[in-house]
């Protein structure tokens, strides 16, 4: 069962970008591609660590390889 | 389709990238380092100095790799010639060939003006050998062959084309030996993460080092995996023995390359030690048998 929901996906992905100094495009959506915001992967290390504050969740790792998109996140699943 | 070796880019670090950290002068290295310039981890028993156990794992490699008393061995990523240098005086290899893509390390072997040791500025990905080789070891290199963020695939395909190459130029049985960080599984930290940035931001710009599973799927009906070791706790004692000595002779440091510079390396051992020590890192030995 999903324990990230596509709007805490998109929250998330903001204060990451944020954090980071990135430009937040104001159209990101689920199809955005994460590369396409300049996240990199420790940024997305970052989301994943930040996901599993905001959710009070142990993220399964393993399910983080081949992210693309936001709408990617909500099918991290927890450990 | 099929790259033409000689025309694709080279995977992982460019020489650039690779001069920035391994360039600064070769007299500040000499200042922390052991007389042997070996700049990766030690194999450490009871009683050994930094030195004695630097040549323990330089033997240690020798052995595993088949190399004592082979004719030629090569060296990927030979950094300032330790191993070059022992393979030839202690353990009789005639032929024992460096690559590096660090110009001072290159011109320091070069400088010793001695015919059984050789020292090639080239990629893995440009080297063509002049005979097959009886064995070959690779320390501390592979952690360059691919760029962070590279896709678990790409990163096996990279290592994978390596361990291929290698193959190819040794000679029937012989044997691979690497020694290589790679990725641990402690559950990562906002600190851990801050220092991984700083670490492939700042220090080791465009690398990135494997998972213990991704180079062992790399060597699937290449070579078989003869030995594996992880020795975590001896890139700590490394780390330790190479910060107490940088500390002791700082201000000698400073004036060889200036306090940004060495309170630059300072952190980069402080960081790289916590990361072993709390899991987020591992030490691979490992030892392959060409098939």
């Amino acid at each position: 069962m999903a324990v990230i929901s596509e709007e805490v996906a998109l929250d998330t992905v903001r204060r990451v970008l944020g954090a980071r100094h990135k430009e937040v495009a104001p159209d990101i959506a689920a199809d955005t591609q994460l590369e396409s915001l300049g996240l990199d992967s420790l940024d997305i290390a970052e989301l994943f660590l930040q996901l599993e504050n905001v959710t009070s969740t142990e993220l399964d790792p393993s399910s983080a390889e081949g992210l693309k998109t936001v709408g990617d996140l909500v099918e991290l699943r927890p450990l | 389709m099929a790259l033409d070796q000689h025309t694709a880019e080279p995977p992982g670090a460019s020489r650039d990238a690779i001069g920035s950290h391994y360039d600064v002068g070769v007299g500040f290295f000499e200042q922390w380092l052991d007389p042997t310039l070996t700049y990766s981890s030690a194999l450490w028993e009871a009683g050994d100095t930094l030195e004695t156990a630097q040549l323990r794992k330089l033997d240690y490699a020798a052995s595993e790799a088949g190399a004592v008393g082979a004719r030629r061995v090569l060296d990927v990523g030979c950094g300032w010639g330790s191993m070059l240098t022992r393979l030839v005086e202690e353990h009789g290899v005639e032929a024992a060939v460096g690559l590096t893509l660090s110009e001072t390390q290159r011109d320091r072997i070069a400088g010793w003006d001695d015919p059984r040791r050789e020292v090639r500025l080239e990629h893995w990905h440009e080297h063509e050998p002049d005979a097959p080789y009886d064995a070959i070891v690779s320390i501390g290199a592979l952690e360059h062959f691919v760029r962070h963020g590279t896709s678990r695939a790409d990163k096996v395909r990279t290592y994978r084309e390596f361990l291929s190459r290698c193959r190819r130029w040794l000679a029937p049985g012989g044997r691979l030996y690497v020694q290589a960080i790679c990725k641990g599984n402690a559950r990562l930290t906002a600190k851990a993460l801050a220092d991984a940035r700083f670490v492939f931001e700042e220090v080791f710009p465009q690398s990135d080092v494997p998972w213990p599973a991704e180079l062992v799927q790399a060597t699937e009906w290449l070579f078989d995996l003869v030995r594996l070791r992880n020795d975590a706790d001896h890139y700590v004692q490394t780390l330790d023995a190479w910060r107490e000595r940088l500390l002791a002779r700082r201000e000698e440091g400073e004036r060889e390359v200036g306090a940004g510079a060495v309170e630059h390396y300072d952190r980069y051992l402080r960081t790289a030690r916590e990361h072993f020590a709390e899991g987020h890192a591992g030490l691979l030995r490992v030892t392959l048998a060409a098939v």
